[in-house]
């Protein structure tokens, strides 16, 4: 497996670091448990899990109806040439994003794009639309290059 | 000595550059950014929250770019917005009209970009508009049909 930077924020997140332990100690668990367990609001819970998700840190298998999630084993030395290749592996935008914003949110996103490569608004009216500040919208539109359009059902995949 | 090209930049083709590694390119222009553009570039960029997943990208070209703006390869237009004030209100109606939303939620930087055009004419500057938005192209070439366009991808080859 390929580590990015984005692996190594992850991991230096506090709380999510936390979580991630929990899992190892508990081989897998599910949100509500993890959220009882930590005492952390749900909310937050699902959000770090995605974000470890996108990370590929995580893992979750659906079960009888309910997601559990499982940690990766990894095995990261840190050292300046591992660093240096990590903020060299470059990083899939659309896949972060898509986990952090939720559906609903992601496709407000490219809803907006999709305006924009429409002709009917700048980058910056669409920015506001997508409700992401400009400069996240750009780096988003100017790593998935059109056709924008297509970024729902690619996304969702 | 060779006379540098001057050429306005919008913040959508100095991002993209940056992106690409070829922001140094821009050594060979002389580079006049308006005030609201700067303000993307080197002053909001280091407002991004913490958790986002551009944010490490987002503060190193901030700095980058603040080190540019430092060194004068990139200068700031001093816009005299009463000067001006016709080219910002004609700009604003096209662009709310586009979007159909009120003259007032135009983003101040779109606008300002027709101001700084109207800035660089006034100056008897030759120079040309770098952007990648095609729409705010599309709207300032209604306006100032005589200048000339291009996008980042051209300067790079």
């Amino acid at each position: 497996m390929e580590y990015s930077f984005h692996t190594l924020r992850q991991l230096a997140h506090p709380e999510k670091a936390e979580i991630l332990v929990h899992l190892v100690d508990h081989g897998g668990d599910t949100p509500e448990e993890i959220s009882g367990h930590l005492e952390r609001p749900l909310s937050s819970v699902y959000r770090y899990l995605a974000d470890l998700e996108s990370a590929q840190l995580v893992f979750s298998k659906e079960a009888k109806g309910v997601r559990h999630y499982h940690p990766v084993r990894f095995h990261l030395p840190l050292n300046p040439e591992t660093l240096k290749d990590m903020l060299r592996t470059p990083v899939n935008l659309t896949a972060l994003y898509r986990a952090s914003l939720g559906k609903r949110g992601w496709d407000r996103v490219v809803d907006a794009m999709t305006r924009a490569e429409k002709g009917e608004a700048t980058l910056r009216q669409a920015a506001a639309r997508s409700g992401l500040p400009y400069r996240e919208f750009i780096s988003l539109v100017q790593s998935l290059g059109p056709p924008i359009a297509h970024a729902k059902s690619r996304a969702g995949r | 000595m060779p006379t540098r090209k001057v050429v306005l930049a919008d913040s959508s083709s100095l991002i993209a550059l940056d992106r690409i590694g070829k922001i140094s390119i821009l050594r060979e222009y002389v580079t006049f950014v308006p005030p609201a553009v700067k303000k993307e570039i080197a002053d909001r960029a280091l407002a991004i929250r913490p958790d986002s997943p551009i944010y490490p990208e987002a503060l190193a070209s901030a700095n980058r770019f603040r080190y540019y703006i430092g060194r004068g390869d990139i200068r700031i237009l001093s816009i005299d917005y009463a000067k001006h004030g016709k080219v910002l209100d004609r700009a604003r109606k096209r662009l709310a009209r586009l979007e159909n939303s009120r003259e007032d939620r135009v983003p101040k930087a779109d606008a300002e970009m027709a101001a700084g055009i109207a800035h660089l004419i006034d100056e008897g500057q030759n120079f040309e508009v770098l952007c990648e938005d095609r729409v705010l192209v599309k709207v300032l070439k209604e306006i100032f049909p005589e200048v000339s366009y291009r996008a980042s991808e051209s300067l790079v080859g």
